[in-house]
């Protein structure tokens, strides 16, 4: 009976140290190849994805994981699932202040950041096809018109899943002043959804639109995608005539784009204060932690390094590498517009290697 | 045999490593309140045993994210919204189903989503739109025939499933459901407002009104509810004279030489007020949302409600407010 016990001993010992070899070598296996988890909006996956082929070809035993999302989905992996993240890089730079700047990482007293680095900018047009109807007629001074005509499809992305989606809302309620026709917004948004539209109203100074909790597009009229990338197949297979989109994205997939002129189509710096006198508000509450109320702002993409990241020393090559020469070079030859200077709202607050860099101070 | 209480500590901890090694320790499922139901009929609560009691709904879905990446489709297993919601309500096209993450995130499904199944759906191998109809939204339990994991969304994940290989769009899987809710969906409305001007204010300029940050109050009743609107006299100032929404549209001046505001409802019954009574009196609130929400249908769109009011001076579903100068 002794030795019988001293058997089963002698296996238990040996199945643990076999385990624990197991587990080890995993581990070992593990820190072999580290990865970089670096989550961005769906808009930069073109040249994120050549950027993290070349970061890791200079960084052997790096894989960086690039995950796409809408921006503010971006954001609540960090702050509500609470994914540990290496990277963060958005559309709209105001929601890492808003959102990462607010929210304390649990257990802490930490926010999951404080600072960040505006590095890419883009407009939005009309992205569409030689074969889209009346593609030969269509100018910045008639646009509007043309996508009123009988026979025209116009796509946008939903405003309630989507920042692209909204900014085109915003981007008509602009059109209706830079072309002076005050039913400009009803006509385009509001006569394309049956039952619960889209409104536009004025409100001391501000030009506020509501969006209901149901949309039901006039499918006659307008084609809603989740997102402005689901918007591409649409307008690639003839469904869609012209869809609102960023420039950057209708270039990186050979669709013609129409420029819209600078007072309405949301990249420039000189027009950012009429940007900023629309506002779409969601008629509703879709996260807990964000007021669903998004401003007029000349587009502009933000970087930063969540606190609690797993790899931070990594992280911050990374971001070097995106907001210098390497990365810069990628973004324009993919049709991505970069910020030059960089600019940044705290360079206290910045890691060493990333404030050596040419930055200017904007104001909180 | 007879095992010694050493062996027997070892057996134990290299079990628990086993286990926790291979990712099998399944935690033990909660017995508490799993999915919380409500609706105009009422709040159900119900937990996980519970929901998995119910006829349950089996088929293939899966999705399609913002940037074009597909995964499944996979097997799934669960209960139809569509029977939750009907525990609670009656559904028909001005309601929606809202259904809530335990972090907060939530989306709203509309009746010929729910009742048709109405979803663009993809080609699982080619991501093209394809034709399909009659999907059905579950809250599944299970995916391939095992309870669905804490990070796969599970307990409880919304998910549009189908007999045949299909996939939709994922921002309508929603993770991690907890509450589903059968809500009234806001229709527009105008309220005309007659006095030196008139004004036909629709539902979205009264809310931008009715905002905390503008001229948002609020009143509690003696039973708890919260009513939230506009005070009475600011909509009469929108409309006493040629000032609308500067500082000084209520023209005080005109209030104490005195008139009358009447306030009618869509069947005619109106109760007045001396223009003195209504200046710059807060307690009287035009009142668009109750506990938060749109009024129930015997109030909607408006009611004057507040402390400075008696009953019969509530008046119900108002249409106008006139103001009746000497």
């Amino acid at each position: 009976m002794r030795n019988r016990n001293k058997q089963v001993f002698r296996l238990t010992v040996f199945f643990l140290a076999t385990l624990v070899a197991v587990s080890s070598l995993s581990a070992s296996t593990v820190r072999a190849e580290t990865k970089l988890k670096v989550l961005n909006a769906g808009s930069l996956m073109v040249p994120f994805n050549k950027i993290e082929e070349e970061f890791e070809a200079t960084h052997p035993g790096v894989d960086v994981q690039i995950e796409g999302h809408g921006s503010i989905q971006v954001m609540r992996h960090v702050t509500e699932i609470h994914d540990k993240v290496d990277v963060t890089a958005v559309a709209d730079y105001s929601l890492i202040p808003l959102l990462m700047y607010e929210t304390r990482i649990p257990g802490t007293e930490k926010p999951y950041a404080d600072w960040y680095i505006e590095f890419a900018t883009n407009n939005l047009g009309l992205a569409y096809t030689e074969s889209s109807n009346y593609s030969d007629e269509i100018t910045p001074e008639n646009w509007y018109e043309i996508i009123l005509r009988d026979g025209v499809n116009f796509g946008m992305s939903d405003p309630r899943m989507d920042a692209c989606g909204y900014r085109a809302l915003i981007l008509t309620r602009l059109a209706e002043d830079y072309y002076g026709d005050t039913e400009l917004f009803e006509k385009i948004i509001g006569d394309s959804f049956k039952n619960y539209k889209i409104n536009s109203v004025d409100v001391a100074g501000m030009k506020k639109i509501l969006v209901p909790q149901i949309l039901q597009p006039n499918p006659r009229k307008v084609t809603l995608r989740g997102s402005s990338i689901n918007l591409l197949a649409p307008l690639e297979a003839g469904g869609v005539d012209y869809g609102f989109q960023y420039e950057s994205v209708a270039r990186q997939h050979d669709l013609k784009f129409l420029h819209l002129p600078p007072e309405i189509n949301l990249g420039s710096k000189k027009f950012a204060e009429r940007y900023s006198q629309v506002e779409v508000k969601l008629d509703y509450q879709r996260f807990s932690s964000v007021d669903p109320v998004f401003t007029g702002r000349r587009l502009t993409y933000g970087i930063t390094i969540p606190e609690n990241a797993p790899h931070p020393e990594l992280a911050r090559e990374f971001v070097k590498f995106v907001v210098t020469e390497p990365g810069k070079e990628i973004m324009e030859s993919n049709y991505h517009p970069t910020l030059d200077p960089l600019v940044t709202d705290n360079p206290e607050g910045l890691p060493d290697s990333l404030r050596q860099l040419d930055l200017v101070r904007k104001k909180r | 045999m007879k095992i010694g209480r050493k062996t027997k500590i070892l057996l134990l901890i290299s079990l628990s490593l086993a286990l926790m090694s291979s990712g099998t320790v399944a935690l033990a499922a909660s017995e508490g309140v799993l999915l919380t139901v409500k609706g105009p009929g009422g709040t159900e609560e119900f937990t996980l045993a519970e929901v998995k009691e119910m006829p349950a709904a089996e088929g293939w879905g899966g999705m399609k994210d913002s940037v074009g990446n597909i995964s499944g489709p996979f097997q799934y297993k669960g209960v139809s919204v569509k029977s939750l919601v009907e525990k609670v309500g009656t559904f028909d096209e001005n309601k929606a189903v809202k259904l809530t993450a335990k972090d907060g995130y939530s989306m709203t499904f509309s009746y010929a989503q729910i009742m048709n199944g109405k979803f663009l759906t993809y080609d699982p191998a080619t991501g093209e739109e394809t034709d399909a109809s009659g999907l059905q939204l579950i809250l599944a339990y299970e995916e391939t025939g095992e309870p669905l994991a804490e990070k796969h969304g599970g307990p409880t994940r919304a998910v549009i499933i189908d007999g045949k290989k299909q996939v939709t769009d994922g921002h309508w899987w929603v993770k991690w459901v907890e509450k589903v809710e059968l809500v009234q969906l806001k229709k527009d409305w105008t309220l005309n407002l007659n006095g030196e001007l008139k004004v036909e204010m629709d539902r979205s300029s009264f809310e931008s009104g009715a905002s905390p940050s503008c001229h948002g109050a609020t009143w509690e009743d003696s039973e708890g509810n919260t009513w939230s609107g506009v005070p009475l006299w600011l909509l009469v100032g929108y409309v006493d004279d040629e000032v609308k929404h500067e500082k000084g549209s209520f023209n005080e001046k005109l209030a104490k030489e005195g008139y009358t505001v009447e306030v009618t409802a869509t069947d005619g019954y109106s109760r007045t007020f001396k223009s003195t009574r209504v200046m710059k009196n807060n307690d009287m609130i035009v009142a668009n949302k109750f506990n938060g929400e749109v009024l129930p249908e015997e109030d909607w769109p408006l009611r004057l409600v507040g402390p400075d009011l008696k009953g019969y001076e509530m008046v119900s579903k108002i249409a106008k407010i006139n103001l009746i100068f000497k």
